[in-house]
């Protein structure tokens, strides 16, 4: 009844954050594990288009064996957008409309001058061997061009590495070299990552085999890179 | 307003046909009565009893002994009395001379029984009262006052881990925030301490507690659902100090007369599980103390009897906790982040109760509070709150033995109010409402609320009722509240009436229908001051019948139609779109010989939610259907051992699913998405708690051990479901496995 159930309400939710991770949770896969199909990251190219300029639509998948990157072949814009982005010549290249449009749209969502609207889209492919499509949200930003950062380089303890080679419990320091305000998430089919959305991330080379390993960086405002190199764990 | 219409108009329509059934009785009656003179006695002593209350077979009023443990009665030959005394077991006698000479039994001195007076003070349908000695035996509870409430009937049973367990008590189908928890008559804002589930207020500083699940009175507001009254320990005419240690924390209660006239009653605790928690982590763990929870807690009550008209008391509680946490940087952090909690507070009550000798009374109280909340959780969490409160609450009252042709009457009027200044700067996760898939967990990419500033807020509100037996058998109360929510410019009237039949020595019937209102000022509630108070209409119908030999049961069903409740819409604003429905069964059985008790206490429940006008009904987040406590306790012939043990079994909690989740590349999160709101359980929780007692006398005082063992077989019961990144695995968080505790007390 009183304003202190502010403070009590406050205190117990707070409380509950601190109890739920002491006692303990399930054992459950972690987002850098890469150990089922999923998708990893929905590029566009261009991330932001301008008038009459069109967008390609790629994602990188892993497959439950390896990572590739596919053409995503069913794209849907909503309803409220389908004037703006228009299909072009294959499922997934997308054009904005011309200026006129794209102007009156910007005015009609009250966007400021020299800003794009974001266009939630969403993509899906199917993949032989997958259950199900993959599927992902891409932001297209209509009304201003922007360009993807540049695929960083995958550095194992401080050098440029295109295939890592580790040895069973071997622990090496992850670096990615990125353009500033870049974020890393790392993942990888073997050993065990720490620090995984870091620039700098650790990696324990726990089972033997071979899979990969791979960085994505994004810069906030849609754009979106990443490498990916052979990973093999030896005794 | 039509559903408290059908309530006025249930009760216009049952109250005729009560009131001639009793009246047919009482003219047949008085052709045979005869003047009884009845003297009772401590059976163990044998001397005598003053203060008793017998209620002759039939009649609303008690009659009260004298000083002597003497008093005069009329009655039929062959009519049943019930003589109750604090302390001692009732007794059912029957009329069979023109004297009676009853010897009633002493409760164990170190009572491990939980009894319920369901006759006084309140009268209210499933309604209970538990001293302080019943409390802190109840195992399972490691002797703490406010966890043995949860084997109340009508009290949903909670993980000890879960949000509503920490958030207070889930009373007949309703959230924790629609009921209240009163410590000498004023709400406290802190139940538990931040670890380890203790409440603020040791049980050797409790006199007993009172719990009203609802139909409760006019002199309350503020709580659609129910009350939870707690009354602190006065001091005895005798020195006597408790000192009681746990693995948690340490505790001395003293007490005694100061005077004459006076006497006090001061309370310390501190824990120190700090002293050895943090060594307990590992170096390398990703929490770590920096520091390790601890707490305060102290409890002063100072009562005066400047003379036999006038009995004053002054109360101060305080509270202060504090934990700091480190979790290291890992997984999906980068960074270290630091947690860290500080509460604090001090409330002042003062207390005076005034009566003449011609049936005037006036009861006053009036309250301050200062509180401080300091919570940083890193750079986009803090929440800071400084509060200054102020409040009063006066009751005048006239007893009359006869008025407008109705004997027994009372007539009462209060008011009551309170302003509260809050200094607030926070910055925290939009806290999910009810039904909120969101709610089970700590989502920390919820939308911010932002606030900085200074809150004023003065809430107050009148009362008056009449209370009079309507026949020998038949009393009745009726009254109205109106409370004042300044902020918000509501002014809400809520009649309410209470019905009491003693159908006959040992069968009595109880009605309660009202309305109840609970302002918007929880949380972000607070900021948005074009809400309408939340709105309850309970309608309450309870049988009791007494089998004699300590043996009781109890019957109560009800039925509470929830408006104007508070639901987000699509934006995250507050709107009083939703509505409720709560009605089920209660039944509480107890049975309590010389070194024996027994209880079964089983709720039957179903509360649902309508989130929009056209909204498909849902289950509450904490609908529990069936929830069953068996208890019983036994103490040896030589008083050295108490051996106790609980049983509990209560239908899982309602929950969400996840249909599916999709991922936001941009966000690099996966978004889930939700099936049918609260369309699954939880499984079952049932659990063993036993409670070993050893009780050695030495000189002038005695020294006891106890054991509390909680969940003995080891049942981990879910207390949320928690999925991983892309909600394709679920986890169950689950409960302890067994929590032992451990406590010596020496009493002098």
């Amino acid at each position: 009844m009183k304003m202190y159930r502010v403070l009590s309400r406050v205190v117990c939710w707070a409380a509950f954050g601190v109890m739920v991770p002491m006692l303990g949770c399930a054992d459950l896969s972690e987002p850098w594990q890469l150990n089922y199909a999923r998708v990893l990251a929905v590029q566009a190219t261009p991330p932001g288009v301008a008038p009459l300029q069109t967008t390609t639509l790629t994602a990188l998948v892993f497959d439950g064996a390896a990572v590739r990157e596919v053409t995503m072949t069913d794209v849907v814009v909503p309803a409220p957008f389908a004037a703006l982005l228009l299909p072009a010549s294959a499922p997934a290249v997308w054009q904005a409309a011309d200026a006129t449009v794209v102007a009156r749209e910007l005015a009609a969502q009250q966007v400021p001058a020299g800003e794009a609207l974001v266009v939630p889209v969403t993509t899906s492919v199917t993949l032989a061997g997958v259950d199900g499509p993959l599927m992902g949200v891409k932001h297209v930003r209509v009304g201003v061009a922007a360009a993807n950062p540049v695929a960083p380089a995958v550095l194992v303890d401080g050098v440029e590495q295109r295939e890592v080679t580790l040895h069973a419990h071997q622990v090496v320091q992850l670096s990615a070299a990125g353009a500033p305000g870049l974020t890393y998430v790392w993942a990888s089919t073997h050993g065990e990552l720490k620090r995984a959305a870091a620039a700098n991330s650790q990696l324990t080379a726990t089972e033997l085999g071979d899979g990969v390993l791979v960085v994505v960086v994004r810069d906030g405002v849609g754009g979106v890179a990443w490498t990916h190199v052979p990973l093999h764990v030896v005794p | 307003m039509a559903r408290f219409l059908f309530i006025a108009a249930t009760l216009g329509l049952i109250a005729p046909l009560v009131v001639q059934v009793p009246a047919a009785v009482a003219d047949q009656a008085s052709a045979t009565d005869i003047t009884v003179a009845v003297v009772v006695r401590d059976g163990a002593t044998g001397q005598p009893l003053p203060a008793t209350s017998i209620v002759v077979d039939g009649r609303a009023t008690p009659v009260i002994c004298d000083e002597a443990g003497r008093v005069t009665i009329t009655g039929p030959r062959g009519a049943m009395l019930v003589l109750e005394h604090d302390g001692f077991d009732s007794a059912v006698v029957s009329i069979d001379g023109v004297t009676l000479d009853v010897a009633l039994v002493r409760l164990a001195a170190t009572a491990e029984t939980i009894e319920v007076k369901a006759n006084a003070p309140t009268q209210v349908a499933g309604a209970a009262k538990l001293a302080r000695e019943e409390l802190s035996h109840v195992p399972g509870t490691g002797g703490d006052v406010l966890a043995a409430v949860k084997i109340l009937p009508g009290v949903t049973a909670t993980s000890p881990f879960s949000q509503a367990a920490s958030s207070g008590v889930v009373i007949r189908g309703s959230s924790p925030h629609d009921s209240r928890i009163l410590v000498d008559g004023f709400d406290i804002p802190q139940l538990y301490h931040s670890i380890m589930q203790r409440s603020v207020i040791p049980s050797a500083a409790v006199e007993n507690l009172e719990y009203l699940p609802g139909g409760f009175d006019v002199r309350y507001g503020g709580a659609t659902a129910g009350l939870i009254s707690v009354t602190t320990r006065g001091g005895g005419d005798k020195f006597h100090s408790t000192a009681e240690v746990s693995a948690i924390d340490a505790n001395l209660v003293a007490h005694g007369p100061l005077g004459k006239r006076a006497h006090y009653m001061l309370s310390l605790r501190r824990s120190y599980v700090d002293a050895y928690l943090g060594a307990l982590i590992p170096a390398d763990a990703d929490v770590g103390f920096v520091t390790a929870p601890r707490y305060y807690d102290g409890l002063l009550r100072l009562d005066y009897d400047p003379s036999p008209r006038w009995h004053a008391a002054l109360t101060v509680i305080g509270s202060d906790d504090l934990i700091k946490l480190l979790a290291r940087g890992g997984g999906e952090n980068s960074t270290d982040l630091t947690f860290r909690q500080d509460t604090k507070f001090v409330r002042t009550i003062g207390s005076a109760i005034w009566r003449s000798a011609d049936g005037w009374a006036l009861n006053m109280g009036i309250s301050t509070m200062l509180q401080g909340l300091a919570i940083d959780a890193g750079p986009d969490l803090h929440v800071n709150i400084d509060q200054a409160l102020g409040a009063g609450r006066f009751e005048l009252s006239k007893s009359m033995a006869h008025a407008a042709g109705l004997s027994d009457v009372v007539v009462r009027a209060g008011i009551e109010a309170f302003t509260d200044r809050a200094v607030i700067d926070v910055a925290v996760p939009r806290l999910a409402g009810e039904g909120d898939p969101n709610g089970g967990n700590f989502n920390a990419d919820a939308p911010k609320v932002y606030y900085r500033g200074t809150l004023w807020l003065t809430d107050a509100g009148v009362w008056s009722a009449i209370e009079a037996s309507l026949s020998s058998r038949i009393r009745m109360s009726i009254g109205a509240r109106v409370d004042a929510f300044t902020r918000l410019g509501r002014y809400p009237v809520q009649p309410r009436a209470e019905l009491n039949m003693n159908v006959t020595a040992v069968d009595k019937l109880r009605l309660a229908a009202g309305r109840y209102t609970r302002p918007p000022e929880d949380t972000d509630e607070l900021l948005n001051t074009s809400l309408r108070p939340e709105s309850a209409a309970q309608i309450t119908l309870g049988g009791e019948h007494s089998f004699g030999n300590g043996r009781k049961l109890q019957l109560t069903v009800y039925d509470s139609e929830r408006t104007d409740m508070l639901v987000r819409d699509a934006n995250g604003v507050f709107q009083n779109e939703g509505r409720g429905r709560t009605f089920g069964l209660e039944v509480l059985g107890t049975v309590r010989r010389d070194r024996f008790f027994g209880w079964l206490a089983y709720s039957l429940s179903r509360s649902v939610r309508r989130d929009a006008p056209t909204a498909a009904l849902r289950l509450f987040d904490y609908d529990q259907t069936h929830n069953v406590v068996v208890a019983a306790s036994y103490r040896t012939r030589n008083q050295r051992w108490i051996f106790g043990g609980k049983l509990q079994y209560a239908s899982g909690t309602p929950y969400t699913p996840v249909a599916s989740a999709v991922f936001d590349s941009d966000r690099n999160k996966y978004m889930p998405v939700y099936g049918t709101i609260n369309s699954l359980r939880t499984d079952a929780r049932h659990q063993l708690d036993v409670r070993v007692d050893r009780v050695w006398h030495v000189r002038g005082g005695t020294v006891a051990a106890f054991l509390d063992i909680s969940n003995l077989y080891m049942n981990q019961s879910v207390v949320q479901y928690q999925y991983n990144y892309d909600y394709r695995e679920r986890g169950a968080i689950k409960a302890l496995p067994i929590i032992p505790s451990i406590g010596l007390r020496g009493e002098l």
